[in-house]
């Protein structure tokens, strides 16, 4: 009985029990501290939405071997483009929607390509280094975005003429135009976003198919090991690249699917951090570095996004101070570290 | 193996000494001086002439403190020297008056009292709140 | 490989940030005393920081970006010693002497969490930088004035607990600087300050010397082979780190009593990066950092941190752009750098391989084969 029970544990690992207990605790406390369950639940159901997605895309490259992807920004700066773009050419709704998505899609196989070419010359150390290019791509498209030539009254500064502003509203353009899509109202204060949440089960299921095929199962060899998958004559420099280019595309949706539920396209800076509360999320559902399967995509959305939704709320109406943001630095950081302390298996 | 601990500790005593010297000498006071009077056990000295101020060979203020005013120097550490010359008319009256003290390092700030000191009391120094 | 195209290669970033600092220099217009003073303040302020990455890559730590903690230690006295109101050198130092039990816990605990992520140090440490942050934030925004006592009301938050965004470091602002202060051709230099920087400049070299420093030297080279001839890897990767933070804390209060003012809660964020991107620029590697390489660093570095924003605005007429332009270098150098030697390092084991191989090869023609192991040498 209790080795049972210390299998479970281990398999469900501490960190994750600890934060899950926490969470519940959190929803518990709520109505005690003036917090209504319902609207909450209903937040965490709309950022599950906006976020998941985001998280989905780190899959691939864990399954190949590659590894946490730092490098997230790539992709969400190829949807970004794709964003602006569509606006600029005054696309609304769905064709909106949807045309952003493939210029994005074109643009993040491109630089998920050039990514996938960096990180085969540097297996091994590709974390660090992901990060920074990460860090540096976000950089220069902060110059980018103020020397590109758009026209859109709606996306540029006002009085300079020139340059993209920080924040752009998709309002008027393809904003909640999944959120809205069939939307289902439980009770006054619950509006389910359908679409969201369809299209992520959509993804879902791509990718879930995708590795079920004969390239997917290639991918997965390559992960786990190498040296077997080249034997049976699998290019692995080529499927590690096929993996981080899904991974890139995958983030560029990811962020469309965030800016329809948000409501702003966020320029400059605000990506810079993108990649750490997505690995943090998968972390947490119990992913590891090498190892991750598709209901951890679901449960780490829900725990992390829980958490973030959870504890202004209810800490800041319990010890009437902001801690929010620092219990979230610490949770998602620690959550990494953690990942990054376990005992790996060796790879040559 | 004992010795090594022995001479560990005692660097850490050694370090901790320091540590407290430096805390000491180190300290910011801010001295608050006072023209006022001021009534200490029953006596009260009353403050009648303006004087130049120096503390520690600088001089506090751009002229001397007159009457019912105050005036406030930052100074560093324990031990400090106060000049006071009685000034009348513009002119320079009568010897300086010259005064070492302490504060004590639990003081952020001190009020002095000019006319207890040159009265001669040993109180003219005491913490503000 | 040509001499010549391989020290060109090992050596990119400095020639990239030379050519630059060519390039941008003139466009920028600043006057060569402007400049000169402009760096010398830098460097005295950065270069003991720089200078405390070095002992983790002789480890084979690689860049810890752990100094961090290093940065906060510091930080923490520097709140103390204001709350305390002690000023002037003695401040200085006593800020020092608190700072390194934090440094040396801290350092610790940084140095144990690294040992359970052997190879993979450097995400680590980036990671542990920022959640030590969040513990810092923890500790300085809502322990500090409730649970540690603090009297001085000017630096607390206005809701009672809490240390405020901006402190004002009057009482120690260049108090180290100014002991001696010596004007050379126009340049302001503070001698005192040199003093420090040169005296952990021999520090570190007579600790390259000393028993600790070789074991390090062994661990940086091949861990199994220190592992094997006794040394204490775990142990001895902990002594480094620790060191190097304890060197960060003494670094951020010499960088901040130059700068004056104590941004509570943004001054450690950048100072990792900055630091690491000017020992890169140095020509330093992940695997070997000398002391030339941090002086070099930080001169080219802080150069072009300097020129860019007028050069940018020169070159396109935005100043905002030669802004995002040093952003961008910052973190362009560090990646770069990274995935070169990452790169070379990978080369570096296939040849390696393919030579074990061969040898295993041409050991099999042998009576009584090779026993080489393959697997081991590709590591």
């Amino acid at each position: 009985m209790l080795a049972k029970i210390q299998r479970i544990l281990g398999t469900i690992g501490l960190p994750r029990l600890l934060i899950a207990l926490f969470l519940l605790s959190l929803f518990v406390i709520a109505p005690f501290v003036n917090v209504r369950v319902d609207t909450s639940i209903n937040d965490l159901i709309i950022r599950f939405g906006m976020n998941a997605v985001l998280v989905l895309s780190l899959v691939p490259m864990i399954k190949s071997g590659c590894g946490l992807n730092f490098g997230l920004q790539l992709g969400v700066i190829a949807g970004l483009l794709g964003s602006v773009i569509s606006l600029e050419l005054k696309l609304r709704g769905f064709v909106g929607f949807f045309t952003a998505i493939s210029i994005s899609i074109v643009l993040a196989v491109i630089l998920g390509w050039l990514y996938g070419q960096l990180l085969n010359r540097i297996k091994g150390d590709e974390m660090v280094v992901a990060t920074y290019v990460g860090f540096s791509a976000v950089s220069f498209m902060c110059i980018m975005w103020l020397i590109l030539p758009f026209k859109s009254p709606d996306m540029i500064w006002a009085y300079g003429g020139q340059g993209l502003r920080t924040t752009i509203s998709t309002e008027g353009y393809w904003y909640h135009i999944l959120d809205d899509f069939l939307r289902i109202n439980l009770g006054s204060h619950i509006a389910v976003p359908t679409g969201t949440i369809l299209f992520f089960a959509l993804l879902a299921l791509i990718m879930w198919a995708f590795f079920r095929t004969k390239a997917g199962t290639a991918m997965e060899a390559v992960g786990s090991n190498p040296d077997y998958a080249r034997s049976c004559g699998i290019n692995v420099n080529r499927v590690r690249t096929q993996s981080v280019i899904l991974s890139t595309v995958f983030a560029a949706i990811g962020i469309i699917v965030y800016e329809q539920s948000f409501g702003f396209i966020q320029l400059y800076n605000a990506p810079l951090m993108m990649s750490f509360p997505a690995i943090a999320a998968i972390l947490l559902g119990g992913a590891s570095v090498t190892k991750v399967k598709m209901w951890h995509v679901v449960v780490g959305t829900i725990l992390f996004q829980g958490i973030l939704t959870m504890t202004p709320s209810v800490i800041n109406n319990l010890i009437e101070s902001d801690m929010s943001e620092t219990i979230r630095i610490i949770i998602s950081n620690g959550m990494i570290i953690y990942a990054l302390t376990r005992k790996m298996k060796v790879r040559t | 193996m004992l010795k090594k601990w022995v001479i560990r500790c005692g660097l850490v005593v050694v370090l901790i000494i320091l540590g407290v010297f430096l805390y000491i000498v180190g300290k910011e006071h801010v001295i608050f001086i006072d023209n006022k009077d001021i009534t200490i056990d029953g006596v009260t000295h009353s403050a009648t002439a303006a004087y130049e101020i120096w503390i520690d060979g600088k001089q506090v203020g751009r002229s001397a403190l007159a009457v019912g005013k105050r005036n406030s120097a930052s100074v560093a550490g324990p031990s400090h020297v106060i000049e006071l010359q009685a000034i009348q008319d513009k002119e320079p009256v009568g010897e300086k008056i010259v005064k070492e003290f302490r504060i004590s390092a639990r003081d952020y700030q001190v009020i002095l009292n000019i006319p207890a000191l040159v009265a001669g009391s040993d109180l003219f120094l005491s913490a503000a709140e | 490989m040509n001499p010549i195209k391989k020290w060109l290669i090992d050596y990119s970033v400095p020639i990239m940030f030379i050519l630059i600092i060519i390039f941008a220099t003139p466009l920028a217009g600043y006057s060569m005393s402007f400049l000169a003073n402009e760096i010398m303040t830098r460097m005295s302020r950065n270069t003991f920081l720089v200078l405390s990455l070095i002992i983790p890559v002789i480890a084979g730590m690689g860049m810890n970006f752990g100094i961090v903690l290093g940065a906060m230690a510091g930080e923490i006295a520097l709140i103390l010693i204001t709350d305390w109101h002690i000023v002037g050198v003695p401040g200085v130092v006593l800020a020092m002497l608190i700072s390194t039990p934090i440094a040396i816990i801290f350092g610790y605990f940084s140095g144990a969490i690294l040992n359970k992520a052997k190879g993979r140090e450097m995400v680590t440490s980036l990671m542990l930088g920022f959640f030590m942050n969040g513990v810092y934030q923890l500790f300085v925004l809502y322990g500090m004035g409730k649970v540690v006592p603090i009297t001085n009301k000017s630096i607390l938050l206005s809701r009672g607990y809490g240390i405020r965004n901006a402190i004002s470091l009057d009482g120690i602002r260049q108090s180290l600087d100014n002991v001696i202060k010596v004007n050379i051709w126009g340049i302001q230099i503070p001698v005192m300050t040199w003093l420090v920087i040169t005296a952990l400049c021999l520090f570190i070299m007579w600790f390259r010397k000393t028993k600790l420093g070789q074991d390090m030297r062994t661990i940086g080279q091949d861990m199994e082979v220190a592992r094997a001839s006794g040394i204490d890897v775990d142990r001895t990767r902990i002594i480094s780190i620790i060191i190097s933070t304890v060197l960060a804390s003494y670094g951020m209060i010499i960088y901040l009593q130059n700068i004056g003012t104590l941004n509570t809660y943004n001054s450690h964020e950048q100072i990792g990066f900055f630091c690491i991107a000017a020992l890169l620029v140095g020509g330093a590697s992940v695997s070997k950092a000398t002391i030339p390489n941090a002086f070099i660093g930080v001169i080219l570095f802080h150069t072009v941190f300097v020129v860019s924003p007028r050069a940018g605005k020169e070159l396109i007429g935005d100043a905002q752009l030669g802004e995002y332009f040093r952003v961008f270098i910052t973190y362009g150098v560090i990646a770069f750098s990274l995935a070169l030697y990452a790169w070379k390092r990978k080369v570096e084991q296939e040849n390696e391989r393919r030579s074990a191989l061969g040898l295993h090869r041409a050991s099999l023609q042998k009576p009584g084969g090779g026993g080489i192991n393959v697997e081991k040498m590709g590591n």
